[in-house]
């Protein structure tokens, strides 16, 4: 089903403009997509193959804790990672699993899982060796460099409390959390490392759900059937902001941020900068509640704006069920857009930034909206699959009640992954050429994406509610090259600019983003056919304030990029 | 003298439904399920009266009741289109869409001139993300209902709503335009004419449409989302005080969720 901007629209938008009766944001849009100057290409024929646990040696499964009673945390998981631990230049898997609670008392025990890549498609547990198992009631994970050690740490968030894991070095991993002052209680869903003041720390947001413990779960049982309740049953809670004080530890700033006062039940978190100021503001997902957006006014003070900037309600003034969220300029207009992932019925929605701190949902018009109105959504990242320099769209879903057919013939609680292909005019739906995984449904939660073989083409993984992951290895065949970069240090915020034959693309590098889950850090530019880079411009973060420039950038291999150093 | 006892229950039955059917059309709710529990009881299958029933049954929350009654009016009489009718809308109300085309469809080629299941067929594959089979239903029951009266505006106002969230604004105003010619009195035609307006970046016309709207008694557009719709158009307007003035009221409203 092709989803874009039809012809029909398109010239009816043509014929709207020379009679004078179409509006500067629908003409935003058209010219946006217009002005990306790039031929619209032929999709792939088959993106991905699935790589078995029997291929990978991944025996780790999640276990969802399902329980008669059906409590909350149940649904929510599990996120999963994508990172090097080792700095041995190969993307590493972390995948968080639920434990021990007030309400779940498991009869073997359960640990997350730490996977080391072996560099030929298949990896080793080394969760024991590293230290990492977690056994709390795990549900997101956030990995970053938090101490600029040059080794990546892992944030991992539960329902019950944080847990920072710091690097060590060897393969193996201390918890900190005490110590970093992190140790608060809650439940706790996505999170995001970024700097929030410009001062070259990263700083923690961390979305914080509903106020819970098991004594305020609800009965909403269908027919005498426990089910899980709509989030509105609970009470609204507020997120976190921990400021990065530079020597390992942690000062809540909540509350003097302008954060801590707004109540919400926030599932998902991305921060970028929507108004090209320098500063990271924060678009949160909240299920049933308005989606927050807090604008950083500097000083670590933030401002939501939500409501003003129209991304808080659907059109008719209703919140919406948002869940996982992604931040990308998907329409190559120099304003970063966002995408949030919401439940059947609401349709997603693509606030596309219109300028002055405002955005117009354009998910109809360009066909995400039509196409995920039986869908519920979780993980969710614009990325470009294959190569052609534009961002395109994967989404991962699935019900959260796994009885929802019994009281509902209509909708599933496993669905259909789906994948958009950015053709430079619009989005088409080219699920039907994802490969076999998207021919089948899954309870999906967390999605994270990155290069585990470290070809140029960006795999995928999924975590799966009570089953195993789902691993999705790139094999899009076309004559398209690339150029990784990795930017050492300080990344968050920065912006690469590439031109390829006079034609310019972009990535803003945000924070966060997707369900509970973290990406590979690198990033990958799609040349198209071009075999070289005219010119990469690296912008680096306002705390760096420098911008690096190569010229005549040759494809096909990872660069890694220090500030003011060279392409290595 | 069997035959004599069975024309005096079917009188009977009759007479309980006739006076249901007045009272149901009085919202008389009490007193309608009185007369036709009072039908059902002298003829259990009287089709009319299970169907009636349902109604009442929807109207109380009882779906459970609703449902039955339907299932056994179709299981009486499968030609009922009435029954099939509303047994396809009372799964289309609770969103199980799947199980309201077929009735639909039987309701639709019972009775093929008629608008209503067409309609909520139409509804029912919007509902279900088919774009073409809903595109191609709103345009049969638009034509299947060509004088101007509420039902037309109604079929108009959602087929309109439907080509907005296709993106099709000017063609969504086109529908919302007739829908107030043929009702001017209809809240939702007015509330989806401004919002077409609105996303057409017209919010000079698209004001006085909700104003319009909110003077107009709430059936299914609610005052919260005129409110909601008028704050932000007067702030394109740059009226900061209507438009506070109208979120203030929007923010004081219950919240509304489509879950």
């Amino acid at each position: 089903m092709k989803l874009a901007i039809t012809r029909r629209n398109f010239l009816t938008g043509l014929a709207a403009l020379s009679s004078g009766t179409l509006n500067s944001r629908a003409l935003s849009v058209l010219h946006s997509f217009q002005d990306a100057k790039v031929d619209s290409e032929k999709p792939p024929e088959q993106y991905f193959e699935t790589w078995t646990a029997e291929k990978t040696g991944i025996t780790w499964k999640h276990d969802n804790a399902l329980s008669p009673l059906r409590y909350l945390p149940e649904s929510m998981g599990p996120g999963v990672a994508l990172f090097d631990y080792d700095n041995d230049g190969w993307m590493d898997l972390y995948f968080v699993n639920s434990g021990p609670a007030d309400f779940f008392h498991p009869t073997k025990p359960l640990c997350n899982a730490l996977y080391r890549n072996n560099r030929d498609g298949t990896f080793t547990d080394v969760t024991e060796k590293a230290g990492v198992a977690g056994r709390d009631f795990g549900i997101g994970v956030a990995t970053a460099d938090y101490d600029r050690d040059g080794w990546t740490d892992i944030l991992v968030t539960t329902y019950g409390r944080l847990i920072l894991y710091h690097n060590n070095h060897d393969g193996t991993f201390t918890d900190v959390t005490k110590a970093a002052g992190l140790d608060e209680p809650g439940l706790f869903t996505s999170a995001v490392w970024f700097d929030s003041d410009n001062n070259g720390l990263l700083d923690l947001f961390v979305c914080h759900f509903v106020k819970y413990d098991k004594s305020l779960e609800q009965d909403c049982s269908v027919n005498g059937v426990r089910h899980y309740c709509y989030p509105k049953t609970y009470e609204a809670w507020p997120s976190r902001l921990y400021k990065n004080n530079g020597d390992g530890t942690f000062t809540d700033i909540s509350a003097s941020s302008g954060i801590g006062k707004y109540l919400g039940k926030a599932f998902g978190v991305v921060a970028t900068d929507i108004n090209n100021d320098g500063l990271l503001d924060l678009f949160v997902a909240n299920d049933s509640v308005p989606n927050f957006l807090y604008l950083n006014k500097g000083g670590d003070k933030f401002e939501e704006i939500g409501l003003q900037a129209a991304v808080a309600y659907s059109a008719d003034g209703a919140a919406r069920s948002g869940m996982g969220v992604d931040a990308v300029d998907f329409d190559e207009d120099g304003q970063q857009d966002l995408l949030v992932a919401n439940i059947s019925r609401e349709r997603y929605s693509l606030y596309h930034n219109v300028g002055h701190n405002t955005f117009v949902d354009v998910a109809n018009p360009t066909g995400i909206g039509m196409a995920t109105v039986m869908y519920t959504g979780w993980g969710c990242r614009f990325v470009d699959f294959d190569l052609d320099g534009r961002p395109d769209l994967i989404l991962v879903n699935g019900h959260p009640d796994d009885l929802i057919e019994s009281v509902n013939s209509s909708l599933q609680y496993r669905e259909p992954l789906l994948l958009f292909h950015n053709n430079g005019n619009g989005f088409d739906n080219v699920s039907a050429a994802g490969g076999p995984a998207f021919k089948e449904s899954y309870a999906a939660r967390g999605l994270a994406v990155g290069d585990l073989d470290n070809d140029g083409r960006i795999d995928v993984v999924v975590g799966i509610s009570g089953g195993a992951p789902l691993i999705l290895h790139n094999i899009v065949s076309n004559k398209n090259h690339w150029i990784g970069l990795n930017l050492t240090g300080l990344a968050v915020g920065a912006k690469i600019t590439w031109s390829v034959n006079g034609a310019k693309h972009s990535i803003f590098k945000r924070g966060g983003g997707s369900y509970l889950s973290s990406c590979d850090p690198r990033d990958v530019l799609g040349l198209g056919t071009a075999e070289y880079a005219d010119w990469i411009q690296v912008r680096w973060p306002a705390a760096i304030g420098h911008t690096d420039r190569f010229e005549h950038v040759h494809a096909g291999k990872y660069y890694s990029l220090s500030p003011g150093g060279k392409l290595l | 003298m069997i035959l004599l006892l069975a024309l005096q229950l079917a009188v009977a039955s009759t007479q309980h439904y006739e006076n249901a059917k007045q009272d149901f059309a009085q919202r008389k709710f009490p007193e309608a399920v009185s007369e036709v529990d009072a039908a059902l009881h002298e003829n259990p299958y009287m089709v009319p009266a299970l169907v009636l029933k349902a109604r009442l049954a929807t109207f109380a929350h009882r779906p459970d009741v609703a449902k039955s009654c339907l299932i056994t009016a179709i299981t009486a009489d499968p030609t009922s289109e009435e029954a099939q009718f509303f047994l396809g809308v009372f799964y289309y109300m609770q969103n199980d869409f799947k199980l309201a085309i077929s009735p639909l469809q039987t309701a639709q080629a019972l009775s093929p001139k008629s608008p209503l299941p067409v309609f909520y067929l139409a509804m029912t594959y919007e509902a279900l993300g088919q774009e073409t089979k809903a595109l191609e239903l709103y345009q049969q029951a638009e034509n299947l209902s060509p004088q101007k009266s509420p039902q037309s505006a109604s079929i108009l106002v959602a087929y309109g709503r439907f080509l907005l969230s296709l993106g099709r604004s000017q063609d969504s105003i086109e529908k919302d335009r007739r829908a107030v010619e043929a009702d001017s009195d209809s809240r939702d035609a007015h509330y989806e004419l401004a919002k077409g307006l609105a996303r057409e970046g017209d919010f000079k016309n698209a004001a006085p449409e909700g104003e319009r709207a909110l003077t107009l008694p709430e059936l299914g557009t609610s005052d919260a989302q005129i409110h909601f719709l008028l704050a932000n158009l007067y702030r394109k307007l740059n009226q900061p005080d209507l438009a506070k003035a109208h979120l203030e009221k929007f923010l004081a409203a219950p919240q509304t969720t489509r879950r």
